[in-house]
């Protein structure tokens, strides 16, 4: 056997592939369709007498009218909602609660309820075409807090804080930050997720450097559900992936939470708030 | 002067009192014949025992040192004069002889035709003739037979520096004389130095070309299908993208060594992920052997010796690896004089410096490398702050041959990496942090027989951050590993039988935290450590054309785990260079990194310990090979092999925050390759083509593995015509592998973990559980070099072009949802390319001082 004969098949193979490899690589795909399901972003809040929901399709295209949700309670319907028109469910009236991510797509559903304590609720939202998106969450009890917050300059430096426990809260997230609507806030803050109900250390300078007077602080608790989704997943083309959702026929997240913003002193920083509770404050 | 001028000199040449006498003869009145013989290849050079003779008289002297000789009495008359020289033509000249006179004939010498000399490499113990070692001269070389003799080409009239190099066997540097080379046989003599597993037997002959003999070496070590051997010449020669690097080179060498894009150097081998495999240097693994971002790994070919790679079937002294063991020895090599390089890449600077010291008994290297081009943007100013990357390694390894029975070796390793990678659409940057940290101390001793001896006791530290922001404050997950381990063994080697035994007990401990800031990958911290004792046995035995190497290996750990792991491995000789080869394995891993095949995240692998109530991962594996070692340099490989995964990783960390592996899963894989190589002096080849498919299962639902590429062709071919140039090539041919695509997204509401606000963090993708698969892959690289002379110094300057067709290699797939697309219903997946350019160049000069 020469030596050609033992190159040349494989050469020859080697050849066909690479011909075979010819495929156009920058062609784009059509992806599988999108199951039929609806994204949900809500979180019960103890110290609210409505409860918002945001309601999107899956791939962000709007959900088919009419979208109703409604909100049981030992299988008693306790609260509904829904949005008829095109023009209604303004997704505005969610981004006190659900920050900015709520200005685009979808509809915002308001439900009139306030939830009791320790008790657990399910949320059903309806849309023609989509399957029955539901989930279930435990209203967090409201919680009281005092705070003191040291300077050092004109921005904080050290806060001590201690609040009752508010039942049911698996992570109480603290934050400090400049309410100037001037500094942007994405660069202005400072956070402590605590476990415990009190908190006393110093703040980070620089992740204040940004921010000024007045400052605020507040306290979220948050159930295991709703504190995963807002702190998992990851971003960006190459390694996005999602975070951890809990609705059953669709996707998103149906937690709760209860949130306490005490009164800034404009002078000399916090007053105490002894009597401060999660529901007498909500976002503006 | 033209070849073949001489001259007579009629002038009388003095003579000196150390002149040879001639002898006395019974007739007269008689002459005398007094002259000078010189080289002409060196113009008055005296040639130096040069035979000056007339046949017809029985007459016969030799030069002295200064060329010069006396020859007589010889009676008057014309005679023919015969001069020979070794390493120079025979002349004979006519010469009238007067009576009772002297005769001055000076003789100039024409270097003969490059002579071969003859010799035998024997064993300094035993006396034994020593195969397979190499033994080199200039730009000439040998390599000995069974008998240990070679011949080698040489210019007999100058010096030979002959190096020998052997298996087994300390380094031989040695200066033959000029003029001595042709007079006898050349018998070099070579300490033996105990290294693993010495072959028992050689099956055939051996290739001349190192690298190939090396390979020939490995086979015959290892009756195990698989084993592959690659010296650090060819790793260096092979194109190379951005970086040489030792994994990326052994991707492209062989078929069944899968990587999934351009941008990883991760490497599946045989269907099996890449926290399966077990990189050791000089004996002691590192963990996380890849710089920026697994795009090249840390290991510079510039200062390995030698790559063994055992695929599937794995020896029972190795524990820990499922999929592969790469053992890799750095090189300590040495000429005997001090070798310093340094080089200068496209990305990095290296330095290098090995030499000897002691008579040669102790050799040693330390080299470095740090990445230059962040230093270059930044001095530059075409970066804002500092550069969004920078790495570093430094490395070192002593070899100290104490005497004839005893050698020490030291190795070293460490290395930095710290990358930031701006997420496109995303709220934060990722910055990340990785550091390896590998030593390593041997100590191998030959007992009395056959017997040798060894002790190795080795550190592996990796300290591996990825933080979320760029700020001091910024929410990090570490992960630290920490493994020490002490191992003794003791090996034998007979005429026919040959037995490994060892014990080991190693210390593992590993700690994931999430950090006191929100917003890390893992939330808690988790401490896990186990110690572990092993215990080995590999036994060979040859009967008749069979060759048996049965070995167990049993491992129990401080968790209450006991693991029996049979390695068993047969070879039938077909024939002196045919083999037919078949492994039966069992392996078990409990270190291994938290993955999430599905959804990669970016930064370092995080390695962990596994949990005492959680299983070992365990692989069986059946394979067969056939292998042909035809006419030398050729060698054909077929192999075939099935494997089973039980209880492999899997992490969700979108599902689950603790930082543990959630889930196992089992696998299996199939395949075969067929490697044609032809490894001459001048030109070897690798050709190669696998197939293959490996699936694993999740609670009934099966999927492809994200590595699961059916077809693969691998064409890697180096060429070094005679002189200075060399020019390589690699193509690269695989089918499409899997992936889960996008089919659509959600909007994402985010805490974000710097300032605590709550905003929009774009959307999160719906994956879908249906798999699709990306286009096939294509790449061909070539790559050349050129190696000069400059100011005393050697230059070497090797560039690559890099995908040198312009191939558009699909990396991931961009989803574009309707938000994206004017609110059309309709979704598409754009393919974003592995590589920004079409056609790559990648250059790195080296000079060595």
């Amino acid at each position: 056997m020469c030596a050609s004969d033992r190159v040349l098949p494989p050469l020859l193979a080697l050849v066909v592939a690479c011909a075979s490899a010819c495929d156009d690589p920058t062609r784009t795909l059509v992806p599988p369709e999108s199951p039929a399901e609806l994204v949900l972003v809500g979180a019960l809040d103890s110290g609210s007498d409505v409860q918002r929901i945001m309601v999107q399709a899956l791939g962000l295209g709007l959900p088919e009218l009419p979208v109703t949700a409604r909100l049981l309670h030992e299988g008693t319907v306790v609260a509904e909602g829904s949005v008829d028109n095109p023009g209604d469910g303004d997704l505005s009236d969610c981004v006190g609660v659900y920050g900015q991510s709520a200005v685009e797509g979808g509809y915002c559903l308001l439900l009139s309820y306030l939830p009791l304590p320790g008790e657990e609720y399910e949320l059903r939202v309806n849309a023609p075409d989509r399957k029955e998106a539901w989930a279930r969450a435990t209203a967090l009890e409201p919680f009281e807090m005092e705070v003191d917050l040291d300077y050092t300059g004109d921005r904080p430096s050290h806060v001590d804080a201690s609040w009752t426990e508010s039942a049911g809260a698996y992570r109480y997230v603290l934050t400090v930050r400049s309410v100037d609507p001037v500094s942007s806030p994405s660069q202005s803050g400072w956070l402590a997720q605590v476990t415990d109900t009190r908190f006393s250390g110093p703040i980070d300078p620089a992740s204040l450097r940004e921010g000024r007077h007045p400052w605020t602080v507040e306290l979220q608790a948050m159930d295991r559900a709703f504190y995963d989704f807002l702190t998992t997943g990851a971003t960006g083309s190459l390694f996005t992936v999602p975070p951890r959702q809990n609705v059953v026929d669709g996707r998103g997240v149906f937690g709760s939470r209860a949130f306490a913003q005490p009164v800034p002193d404009a002078t000399s920083g916090f007053a105490h708030s002894p009597h401060l509770s999660s529901h007498s404050r909500k976002r503006p | 002067m033209t070849i073949g001028a001489f001259f007579l000199v009629l002038a009388g040449v003095g003579m000196g009192v150390d002149m040879p006498q001639a002898p006395s003869t019974p007739e007269g009145p008689a002459s005398v014949i007094v002259g000078r013989v010189v080289g002409a290849s060196e113009p008055g050079a005296p040639v130096r025992g040069a035979r000056v003779g007339i046949d017809s008289l029985g007459l016969e002297t030799r030069t002295d040192s200064l060329g010069r000789f006396a020859l007589g009495p010889v009676s008057p008359g014309q005679w023919t004069l015969r001069v020979d020289a070794p390493g120079h033509r025979a002349r004979t000249i006519r010469v009238l002889v007067p009576e009772a006179d002297t005769v001055h004939v000076d003789l100039r010498l024409e270097p003969s035709d490059p002579g071969r000399i003859g010799g035998r490499v024997v064993d300094g113990v035993s006396g034994a003739p020593v195969p397979a070692a190499e033994v080199r001269t200039g730009s000439s070389g040998a390599s000995t037979g069974r008998d240990g003799a070679f011949e080698l080409e040489v210019d007999p009239a100058s010096d030979a520096a002959l190096r020998v190099r052997a298996f087994g066997y300390a380094p031989l540097d040695t200066l033959l004389r000029g003029g001595e080379t042709t007079e006898r046989e050349i018998v070099l003599t070579l300490a033996p130095r105990p290294v693993d597993m010495i072959p028992l037997t050689v099956e055939g002959a051996y290739p001349s070309a190192p690298a190939a003999r090396l390979d020939r070496a490995l086979f015959d070590r290892e009756p195990r299908p698989g084993v592959v051997a690659v010296t650090g010449d060819d790793l260096r020669r092979l194109p190379f993208l951005i970086e040489r690097d030792v994994l990326r080179s052994l991707d492209a060498l062989l078929p069944g060594v899968v990587r999934i894009n351009d941008l990883s150097a991760r490497l599946h081998i045989q269907g099996g992920a890449p926290d399966q495999n077990l990189v050791l240097l000089d004996g002691a693994p590192i963990l996380a052997p890849y710089h920026l971002f697994g795009i090249f790994g840390v290991l510079d070919p510039g200062t390995v010796g030698k790559v063994e790679l055992f695929r599937g079937s794995i020896p029972a002294r190795y524990g820990g690896a499922l999929s592969s063991v790469l053992e890799v020895e750095q090189r300590t090599d040495s000429d005997g004089r001090l070798d310093v390089e340094a080089g200068i890449g496209l990305l990095s600077a290296r330095a290098m410096a090995r030499g000897d010291a002691a008579d040669g008994r102790i050799r040693w290297m330390v080299a470095g490398r740090r990445s230059v081009t962040d230093l270059a943007l930044e001095g530059l100013g075409l970066v804002d702050q500092s550069a969004p990357f920078h790495f570093q390694d430094g490395q070192a390894r002593v070899e100290w041959t104490l005497g004839p029975d005893d050698v020490v070796r030291a190795s070293a390793y460490g290395s930095r990496d710290d990358f930031t990678m701006f997420l496109e659409g995303g709220s934060a940057d990722v910055r990340s942090i990785w550091a390896n940290r590998v030593a390593s101390l041997r100590w191998d001793r030959k007992l009395g027989g056959s017997w040798t001896a060894g002790v190795l006791a080795r550190h592996t530290g990796v300290h591996s951050e990825i933080r979320l922001g760029g700020s001091e404050g910024s929410p990090v997950t570490s992960d630290d590993v920490g493994i020490d381990a002490l191992r003794l063994e003791t090996r034998r080697r007979g005429s026919s039988t040959g037995a490994h035994l060892g014990v080991e007990v190693e210390r593992a401990s590993t700690i994931v935290d999430g950090g006191a800031r929100l917003g890390g990958y893992v939330e808690g911290r988790s401490e896990r450590s186990r110690t572990s004792a092993a215990a080995w046995v590999e036994l060979e035995r040859r009967i008749g054309a069979f060759r048996l190497t049965p070995g167990l290996r049993g491992t129990m750990d401080t968790d209450g785990r006991f693991f029996l792991a049979p390695r068993l491995a047969a070879r039938l000789h077909l024939g002196e260079d045919r083999h037919l080869t078949v492994g039966l394995d069992r392996t078990h891993q409990l270190l291994s990194t938290l993955r999430d095949d599905r959804h990669p995240l970016p930064g370092p692998p995080i390695w962990a310990v596994r949990g005492p109530d959680e299983p070992g991962t365990v692989a069986d594996q059946a394979s067969v090979a056939w292998d042909g070692w035809l006419s030398g340099p050729w060698h054909i490989g077929l192999s075939l092999w099935a494997r089973r995964f039980l209880d492999v990783p899997v992490w969700r960390p979108t599902g689950d925050r603790t930082p543990i592996p959630t889930r196992f899963d089992d696998g299996r894989a199939l395949g075969g390759e067929v490697i044609v190589r032809f490894q001459g002096a001048r030109v070897r080849a690798w050709l190669g083509y696998a197939v293959g498919h490996s699936v694993l299962d999740d609670d009934g639902r099966t999927y492809d593995a994200p590595w699961d590429r059916r077809h693969s062709l691998q064409l890697a071919a180096f060429v070094e015509p005679a002189g200075r140039w060399r020019v390589s090539t690699q193509v690269s041919y695989g089918s499409g592998t899997p992936f889960w695509p996008q089919t659509g997204e959600g909007r994402a509401v985010f805490l974000d973990p710097r300032t605590g606000t709550l905003g929009r963090r774009d959307f999160f993708p719906i994956w879908g559980d249906r798999q699709l698969r990306f286009p096939s892959y294509f790449r061909a690289d070539i790559g050349g070099g050129v190696r000069f002379g400059l100011a005393g110094a050697l230059v070497d300057a090797h560039a690559s072009l890099v995908n040198v067709t312009g191939r558009e290699n699909v990396l991931y797939y961009d989803y574009r949802g309707p938000s994206e697309l004017g609110g059309r219903p309709d979704a598409v997946l754009e393919p974003a390319q592995q590589l920004p350019f079409s056609f790559l160049p990648s250059l790195r000069i080296d000079v060595r001082f």
